[in-house]
This record gives structure tokens, C-alpha cells and sequence, in this order.
């Protein structure tokens, strides 16, 4: 997995390139939290493959960040890819947190 | 040919339905699970499920969903009450340890012949019958990501002697040849339509070897498991795979 990160004022874009699993989901997990911006977007246009545990990381980060009042915003997500997010209901949890960010009360 | 699969796979007949599932994790431990329960003499309920990530935590995390789900299983709950609870405890404590669970839940009933099909997260199972391939349109949100179990109402669907429900977990479809080509759901679908005339237990080896011969035996990147039943072919009942035993 590559990572290119390109900052602007109010925004961040990490530009995510090639596999997201187990084994490297710490990497963006890090990349991520390490952003100030108050909208940090994941651009996953050259992610060829992600698994349960980019999933679960990335919807932990979009909470984390929902909390502080910032947003973490998931672009440009290939098709393959936005099918299996669809089945396990991704964005409906995306959805929620839209309307309320702390509703979990955490 | 005999496959090992390493003691992890397991069969059943019961209620009119042969089941043959195996569970092949892709470290020492997996995620993944199924669970064939009997209830009564006429009822099967039928679970697979997968826990994010791998190894122990994942299999930690595995095991204590399936003791919930056992224990809902003998409160005589519907499907429904299954998945609700399932959801409100195994998925708050899936949550809390900021992980999830697919799961796929279905009933069968022999009185009926009624299957009964939910979803949280996981792929909808695939039901041959004949030449026509249905695969039920049970959506939900996977176990851990909200408070409740948010999804579609179960679907039901009459079996026939000799049809076949496949279930599987992301893992196989996802496994890779050489060339980086996914196994995938058409492969799947044509290696089992072929195939619809052979046992629970032989159409999962066939379907095993298949894999196997696709990715070359090549390390795994994720847990494979594969669940398949079978409606008992009744006396004279039509066989309508293209290929024999």
C-alpha cells in the first residue's frame, strides 16, 4: 500500500494506492489520526483491494473524527470495492453518523 | 479425491436437509464460523458468519458469538429475535473491542419445506433449483456497527428435492490465482449449477478442488469458509445437474 498525503488549509487528502488489509491497516490508521485538518478525505480512485479489517478501521476513524466535529470523508471508492462496503451496510453507518455524530454516546 | 481440510469441516443431516460446511482459517486461527442447530425433528437453523481480522482475537471474538447464538437458538426465538439479540449483545461487545461481524441466519423448516433467510452484513446465500439460480434479497448492517440490528425483514423461499443452498464467507470469493484474478461469485455459480446432482458433502469437495486448482494451493490472504445444503432428493425425484455423479 502507498499513501501520498497532500495538505491544504482546511483540508487533507491521503491518496491511497494498492491493498489495504490486515497487515497494513495500521499504516493508514496512523497516516489519518496524524491529520489536523477539519476534513480529512480518503481518496481510495487506485485501491485495488480492501478487507474487513480497512472497513472496520476506516468507520472507527469516520466516529473519532464525527466526535471532534470534523469529518472524515471516503471518495472516489472503485466498484468492487464499494459492493462489499454496500453488503456489510457501510454507509448506512456513514449515514448515522451524519445525522448524529455522538449518538453511540462515547 | 479426498480433500484435508485440516478436521475443520462438518455434516449433518437432519430435517430433510444434508449440510456439509467447512472453515479453512487462513492462520492458525480464523474468524470465520458456521453452525449447523438442530431444533426438534423438523427444524434446522443453519449460521456463517465472519469476524473482522484475523487469528486469535478474531477467533476469541468467533466463539463468543457463537455461544450467544446457540443460547438464543434454545429460547425458541424467531430468526428475527435471533438476529436482534445477537445484535444487541454480541454486537456491543464486538463494538466496545471496535470490531464487527457479517452474519447470515437461516431457518428451515421440513413441514413446510420453508427456508427462511437473514442477513447482517454478509452475502445473501445462493439457492439453485433446477436451472434457475435466487439469490434472496436479505440486506442488513453488520453486527457491531450500530446499536440494533438495522436490515430487511427475512425473506422465505419453498425448496424442491434436489436443491442446493450455498453459503460462503468474502475469502473465497476473494482468493487469487496467479495472475491476480479473483476465484469469484460466476466461478462459483457455474462449478455448483454443473454439480447439482452430487451430495452436500461431494459438491463441497468438488467445488474445494476447484479452488485449490484455481489459486494453485498459493498461500491464503483470507479465511475461506464454504456451507452447502442440500434438499434430499425424494424417490424419483428429478436430478438437474448437467453433470452426473
Amino acid at each position: 500500500m502507498e499513501i501520498r498525503v497532500n495538505n491544504e488549509k482546511e483540508k487533507a487528502t491521503l491518496l491511497v494506492a494498492g491493498e489495504l488489509d490486515y497487515s497494513n491497516v495500521a499504516q493508514l490508521q496512523q497516516e489519518i489520526e496524524r491529520q489536523e485538518a477539519p476534513l480529512v478525505e480518503v481518496d481510495l480512485k487506485d485501491l485495488q483491494f480492501m478487507d474487513s479489517s480497512g472497513a472496520g478501521m476506516l468507520l472507527s476513524q469516520a466516529r473519532l473524527l464525527s466526535r471532534q466535529n470534523r469529518v472524515l470523508k471516503i471518495t472516489h471508492i472503485p466498484a468492487n470495492i464499494r459492493h462489499d462496503l454496500e453488503i456489510i451496510g457501510f454507509f448506512r453507518v456513514l449515514e448515522t453518523l451524519k445525522g448524529a455524530p455522538q449518538s453511540r454516546g462515547e | 479425491m479426498s480433500l484435508d481440510i485440516g478436521g475443520k469441516g462438518k455434516q449433518i443431516i437432519h430435517a430433510g436437509i444434508q449440510g456439509a460446511g467447512c472453515s479453512i482459517p487462513a492462520d492458525v486461527e480464523g474468524g470465520d464460523f458456521f453452525a449447523f442447530i438442530p431444533l426438534g425433528e423438523d427444524q434446522l437453523i443453519i449460521a456463517i458468519g465472519d469476524v473482522m481480522g484475523k487469528g486469535m482475537r478474531a477467533a476469541g471474538q468467533m466463539k463468543e458469538l457463537c455461544t450467544i447464538l446457540h443460547a438464543c437458538t434454545r429460547k425458541e426465538l424467531s430468526l428475527l429475535e435471533i438476529i436482534n439479540q445477537l445484535a444487541e449483545i454480541g454486537g456491543k461487545r464486538l463494538h466496545r473491542a471496535g470490531s464487527f461481524a457479517t452474519l447470515c441466519l437461516i431457518s428451515y423448516e421440513q413441514q413446510h419445506n420453508c427456508l427462511t433467510c437473514l442477513s447482517a452484513g454478509h452475502p445473501s446465500p445462493v439457492i439453485f433449483s433446477g436451472r434457475n439460480i435466487h439469490v434472496p434479497r436479505v440486506r442488513g448492517v453488520a453486527l457491531g456497527f450500530l446499536e440494533e440490528y438495522q436490515g430487511t425483514r427475512p425473506e422465505q423461499v419453498i425448496l424442491s428435492s434436489g436443491d442446493v443452498v450455498i453459503l460462503y464467507t468474502d475469502g473465497l470469493l476473494e482468493a487469487r490465482d496467479a495472475n491476480g484474478q479473483n476465484y469469484g461469485l460466476n466461478r462459483l455459480k457455474e462449478i455448483v449449477a454443473a454439480n447439482t446432482c452430487l451430495d452436500a458433502v461431494e459438491l463441497q469437495e468438488v467445488i474445494l478442488n476447484d479452488l485449490f486448482t484455481f489459486t494453485g494451493c498459493r498461500q491464503q490472504r483470507d479465511d475461506v469458509t464454504l456451507v452447502i445444503l442440500k434438499k434430499d432428493l425424494e424417490k424419483g425425484g428429478e436430478c438437474h445437474g448437467d453433470q452426473g455423479k
